[in-house]
């Protein structure tokens, strides 16, 4: 019963429709940036395929990933972090949560199902991207054999070269890989969320320390603290795009963004049964 | 009601702590392996050892190349490592190859020297058809009966769209020599390894010319750390598939004075 509000408190929300909408804005801005790409490097000559590297190198499935990789680093954590804001600050900060505990509900009960619910939106919402990129991928230049790079991505440290059903099959495990790893800016949010009764307070402070993580495990100057912060895992999806999977490198990553998302989550609940609700 | 939320927060503390206990020993994050300890000294008939090495080094803030102070430091080094070829850049070959040739014996060995900068020394086997452009040379090594074709650059240190040039260049002209296999290495001055964020002017075009000499070849050194100060690896050696690679790595504790690159140790045999 409690499970069926909360998602239709989700749906009422508005917030996939938006969520959606920015993903569809994001995946055509990354069409529109590989098509200029290859125009600006070739004078014209060459559409979409061209790199230094191959002359044939994009195609629909190196679109796919990499659309997945930038929408994954910047945008799904961003909406994550709003689920996590909107279930517990903003339901406090408009009153819904004292009044759904009025009711004869445990705060355990609800604390789960509004993690169940928003945990539940994010790896609907990132298999929706994940697919919609695809998607475009065929259609506006036609899948391929999918070839990567060392560089951008920073996924493999030599040329990998996967057949178009295996990397179909990679991006199916990319998946759940991927879910999990937003398991724990969700709990992050939630964690701050209990402490607030601002939604956007508790968004804005969860997407900000989200940033400042990310950043510094991007920069190497920082490689010391890379050991104590979930977004050093985050993005270990992208080893499942190698010739050769290590699955103990990638099991060893979602342990530890399992680790940090139940870290985030037992504070969140601590604070979350101790508070009193208006 | 509290207990039971009491025991539901307690297992989440359990499994944060099992699984934050656990990560670090499913996924070491120490993957990239220097050659902590001296690279063995006896090889199997067949295999051959390729070092590359910036042996120059930089002071308050300015490079230069290889200190006189410092020859005795390289020779002791090279000595221990018995190469069969070395690659150097920053070494001046003008001033510098008597005195070098005196503390290490290269037997029949040969030189070509590009620049005063970069040289390629054949320690066992001869060199031939040797020629240089700038911070390039070429020639073809002969030795144990086959013949390869090696490339040695040292490329620019701060362009990016320089680099690009020189060593897509670089690399075309090396395989462009008939031979058995081909090398290609040296100071390239790129680093592609998350490294290259504070050093490029252009991390993108980096990455895309590495990626062009790492389809043709095979980066010997790829995963096995940092080669030159501060924490980069610029120095590299790509070898053509006819190649395996037994061992490779960067030796560390070799610099002596200002210098700030490690020797890059290559072993190979043909596969």
């Amino acid at each position: 019963m409690i499970l069926r509000l909360e998602f239709l408190r989700l749906v009422r929300s508005r917030r996939p429709l938006m969520a959606l909408l920015a993903l569809l804005l994001f995946l055509a801005l990354m069409l529109v940036g590989f098509w200029s790409y290859a125009q600006s490097r070739t004078h014209g000559a060459v559409q979409f395929e061209y790199t230094y590297e191959n002359r044939s190198y994009f195609n629909g499935l190196t679109f796919a990933l990499y659309a997945f990789f930038f929408g994954f680093v910047l945008l799904l954590p961003i909406f994550a972090a709003i689920e996590g804001g909107a279930q517990i600050a903003g339901d406090a900060g408009s009153g819904t949560l004292g009044l759904l505990l009025v009711r004869p509900i445990s705060k355990t009960r609800l604390f789960f199902t509004k993690l169940a619910v928003a945990w539940g939106w994010s790896t609907l919402l990132t298999a929706l991207f994940l697919g919609a990129a695809l998607l475009l991928g065929l259609f506006a230049v036609g899948w391929g054999e999918l070839r990567l790079y060392p560089g951008v991505l920073q996924s493999s440290d030599r040329p990998q070269l996967l057949s178009r059903a295996t990397a179909l099959r990679r991006f199916l495990l990319a998946w759940p890989a991927a879910s999990l790893a937003l398991l724990a800016p969700l709990a992050l949010s939630f964690w701050i969320s209990t402490w607030t009764r601002s939604a956007v307070n508790a968004v804005g402070t969860a997407v900000a320390l989200y940033l400042v993580a990310h950043v510094i495990v991007e920069v190497h100057f920082f490689e010391a603290l890379k050991p104590w912060l979930f977004t050093s895992h985050t993005t270990a999806w992208r080893a499942l795009f190698r010739e050769t999977i290590d699955w103990r490198e990638i099991a060893g990553h979602e342990v530890a963004l399992l680790g940090h998302a139940a870290l985030f989550l037992a504070l969140a609940f601590r604070r979350f049964r101790r508070r009193e609700e208006a | 009601m509290n207990r039971s939320a009491r025991v539901v927060e307690l297992l989440l503390w359990l499994i944060a702590a099992i699984a934050l206990l656990a990560a670090p020993r499913l996924a070491p994050t120490a993957s990239e392996a220097a050659l902590d300890a001296p690279p063995a000294k006896s090889r199997a008939r067949g295999e051959w050892r390729v070092v590359t090495w910036n042996v120059g080094g930089s002071a308050n803030g300015t490079a230069h190349p290889l200190a006189d102070s410092d020859l005795e430091a390289v020779a002791k080094t090279l000595r221990e490592l018995r190469p069969d070829l070395v690659l150097l850049q920053e070494f001046r070959y003008g001033t510098q190859w008597d005195a070098l040739r005196a503390r290490f014996e290269v037997g029949a060995g040969y030189v070509q020297s590009a620049a005063d900068d970069v040289a390629i020394v054949a320690v066992r086997g001869a060199l031939a058809d040797g020629r240089s452009s700038g911070l390039f040379a070429q020639a073809r090594w002969q030795v144990d009966g086959h013949e390869f074709a090696v490339g040695a650059l040292h490329a620019a240190a701060w362009s990016a769209r320089e680099r690009r040039r020189e060593i897509g260049g670089a690399l075309d002209r090396t395989l462009q020599m008939t031979a058995r296999a081909h090398l290609f290495g040296g100071d390239l001055n790129l680093d592609v390894d998350q490294r290259g964020d504070l050093f490029s002017n252009d991390p993108q075009r980096d990455a895309e010319v590495y990626n062009y000499v790492a389809e043709r070849l095979l980066d010997a050194g790829a995963g096995r750390g940092p080669t030159a100060e501060p924490d980069r690896r610029l120095d590299y050696l790509f070898v053509s598939r006819e190649f395996e690679v037994r061992a490779a790595g960067p030796w560390k504790g070799r610099r002596s004075g200002t210098m700030d690159h490690d020797p890059l140790v290559v072993d190979l045999r043909l596969r």
